[in-house]
């Protein structure tokens, strides 16, 4: 019964693509493949050598001292705060960005007098380049003219001026708000474009049967989006995992480190501190987990889709 | 004909790959310079290394780069060998890449120089000579003063502006009125933030204690006397608060946007805040006091600081660059390009201490300081771990520490010891 269909579809290829067309194909796929392997493979094999050579190297290839750097750094107290903090910031924006990404498409949805104005003023977050976004956010929190102390004082929450990225907590918060801000759209339009494909007879039907909007939402709508709401949430993750700018900008992985990610603390380690054997240490080490994410989430979409 | 035709374009994307991915060496020189917060310096400059090209028939690259992205490009540029002829170094990067083996020697250049230019400040040389040799060209320093708002003294009845770190303390408590968003101790220890590191050192310093002892072959940093200097600053973050309220997030521009808007009443920095004040704020001026930094029970010391040119020694064109680092300390032209960004660029050539430009009451204070400059290796010598030590900002995490996570004084300067010793051990 498993073999069949295997049969079955490697006989369909060969009905399909003549000669011709697997030349075409070949031609389409070489260069790619000579990018893939040529350009980021290698790249890729040498960043994986040097972390495996002495942290003191800065030229050439230090002395090889295997997984030195890797076991290193679980015993590093700032690589520990940035695992924590990036499990922190990952979480703390995702789910955030979900739901009000969710609330977003749901209202966009609906038949709007004016619509593509909302869409468009809604999707500007995302669309702002993350400099302009985060020195932006930076000057909204400055305790020296930051709209953000001014507003709160003038409505009597505070006093005086707080200091939104000069201590650990708040510096925290600030720059996943930061994210979620820039990140909702992205949830907003991908859900949008999901909920949009979901015909309007299944609704018919359900009303019919005398269905509450809210079923109606938990048995038609969730389900049919279920599929896009995982793989956007994957996509966003993996970007929150690698990001660098907006945490560059704002606080520079500060204050005493609290809001560092793998990104900026590998940096400040290969570029400030001339460790460039830790410094790619640092990134790859995320390697293996994220290969392990994105298999087992692929899976269940797939699954799921089945 | 159409298989001919695949086969044929193929070659030529991968050619074409192949050819856009070698560099085309250039001819010329290629130069990195430290990009100075005074633009007519910085256009000065590019002005003179292209006069320089163009006399020498050549072509030349001028890059101004801020100080912060130095690091990556220079990482990048020793590990690929490709690196700039003439670079712009800290002296405390000139300790640590000498240390690598990876400068070149420029004693004979700085003789050369003082034949046509006359001698250099002996205080220029002393940061960047390792074993009789010199390994870079002193090219200006900076002198780190006390910027106080005469109007903030006033107004909290004192009368003149604080001469060592009790008054300091007193008078910044005094002046701290944060309801009205004004602050007495414009301080702060930011990721990457230099003049917190220099502060911290003078600061230290003048309480008597130090990272090095005298041969520089020994961290003595846990001391009685550090720990009352940590515990100090401590107390004006904690207990006073003094401080605005994102100071422990500035970065080297958090001090002067601080003192500008008015937010605090005594900042630390070189003459770029003076050159702001000048330049957009005169009324601000007329507010403005400059004195020197408070003193201690061990005295009163400054950071020196000694920005300098040098030369890789993978450069492709060693001569040219060294003819260019002398033709740069041309006097007549060092002279102007002096005057332009006094006071944040003080001269390391001793004839041109006495220009007019330090007669000036706001710019005297600057040269002043030179007299005062101590180097990060003090108690001892400059060396690699010195300069490794400041560019870790190892001073500021200690303090970060201490204040924002309450790490006890004692354990903080433990712990600082410790990495200092791997450092010197290294």
């Amino acid at each position: 019964m498993s073999v069949t269909p295997k049969i079955k579809v490697r006989k369909l290829k060969h009905s399909l693509l003549n000669k011709e067309d697997r030349n075409l194909l070949l031609f389409i796929l070489i260069p790619v493949v000579i990018y893939i392997f040529g350009v980021q493979g290698i790249n890729f094999l040498w960043a994986a050598i040097l972390s495996l050579t002495s942290e003191t190297t800065i030229r050439g290839i230090g002395d090889f001292i295997g997984f030195k750097n890797y076991i290193n750094l679980f015993k590093d107290s700032i690589y520990q705060e940035t695992m924590l903090f990036t499990l922190i910031y990952v979480i703390g924006t995702i789910i955030p960005k979900l739901l009000l990404g969710l609330l977003m498409a749901l209202t966009l949805n609906k038949p709007l007098k004016g619509q593509n104005i909302y869409r468009s003023l809604l999707f500007l977050p995302w669309a702002l380049p993350t400099f302009t976004s985060a020195l932006t956010w930076r000057w909204m929190f400055s305790d020296i003219g930051g709209v953000v102390n001014y507003l709160l004082m003038k409505v009597g929450f505070i006093d005086y001026p707080i200091g939104w990225l000069g201590t650990i907590t708040l510096a925290r918060i600030s720059v996943i708000t930061v994210n979620i801000w820039r990140g909702v759209p992205f949830f907003g339009i991908t859900i949008l474009a999901a909920l949009q494909s979901i015909s309007n007879n299944l609704y018919e039907a359900a009303e019919i049967d005398g269905a509450t909007e809210w079923k109606s939402f938990w048995y038609i709508t969730l389900p049919s989006i279920k599929s896009v709401v995982i793989l956007v949430s994957i996509v966003s993750a993996i970007w929150t995992i690698g990001d660098f700018s907006l945490i560059w900008l704002m606080t520079r992985g500060g204050p005493i480190n609290a809001t560092h990610v793998f990104s900026t603390y590998s940096y400040i380690e290969a570029f400030h501190n001339l460790n460039i054997g830790k410094g790619i240490a640092i990134n790859l080490s995320i390697v293996p987990f994220l290969i392990v994410f994105i298999t087992l989430s692929m899976r269940y979409i797939f699954s799921s889709e089945n | 004909m159409k298989k001919h035709m695949m086969i044929l374009i193929i070659l030529v994307i991968i050619v074409f790959l192949a050819v856009t991915s070698i560099g085309v060496a250039e001819q010329g020189l290629t130069v990195w310079m430290k990009k100075g917060f005074v633009e007519e310096q910085n256009t000065m400059f590019v002005e003179k290394v292209n006069e320089f090209a163009k006399e020498k028939g050549i072509t030349v690259n001028v890059n101004m780069i801020a100080y912060e992205d130095f690091f990556p490009k220079w990482a990048a540029a020793i590990q690929s060998g490709d690196v700039p002829d003439v670079t712009y170094l800290g002296y405390e990067e000139v300790a640590q890449f000498q240390g690598r083996g990876i400068l070149e020697d420029l004693t004979d250049t700085i003789s050369v120089i003082e034949n046509k230019s006359g001698d250099f400040f002996e205080k220029s040389l002393i940061p960047i000579t390792f074993k009789d040799k010199i390994m870079a060209i002193p090219f200006w320093g900076e002198g780190m003063v006390m910027y106080y708002r005469k109007d903030y003294l006033e107004q909290a009845g004192i009368a003149t502006y604080p001469k060592n770190w009790e008054e300091f303390r007193e008078f910044t408590k005094k002046m701290t009125n944060a309801s009205k968003g004004i602050y007495g101790a414009g301080i702060g220890y930011g990721a990457n933030n230099s003049d917190a590191e220099w502060l911290s050192r003078a600061l230290i310093w003048s309480f008597g204690g130090s990272i090095f002892d005298e041969t520089g072959t020994k961290i003595v940093f846990n001391s009685p006397e550090t720990i009352k200097a940590v515990e100090y600053v401590k107390s004006i973050f904690n207990e006073d608060k003094s401080t605005p309220p994102t100071a422990m997030g500035w970065d080297d521009g958090g001090n002067n946007t601080s003192y500008l808007s008015g937010q605090a009443a005594i900042v630390f920095n070189v003459g770029s805040i003076l050159k702001a004040i000048r330049a957009e704020d005169p009324e601000l001026l007329k507010v403005t006091g400059i004195a020197p930094i408070p003193g201690g029970p061990a005295g009163s010391f400054t950071m020196g600081i000694i920005n300098t040119l040098a030369i890789f020694k993978e450069s492709k064109n060693k001569d040219l660059a060294r003819e260019l680092l002398v033709y740069l300390l041309d006097p007549e032209w060092y002279a102007e390009w002096i005057k332009a960004s006094a006071p944040l660029a003080i001269p390391v050539l001793k004839e041109l201490e006495n220009e007019a430009v330090w007669e000036d009451e706001y710019n005297k204070p600057f040269i002043d300081t030179m007299k005062q400059f101590v180097f990060s290796g003090y108690k001892g010598p400059v060396q690699p771990a010195s300069g490794e030590i400041a560019n870790l900002r190892l001073l500021n995490n200690l303090f970060a520490r201490v204040i924002l996570k309450n790490v006890p004084v004692e354990d903080a300067v433990k712990e600082f010891t410790i990495e200092a010793e791997k450092i010197l051990n290294k």
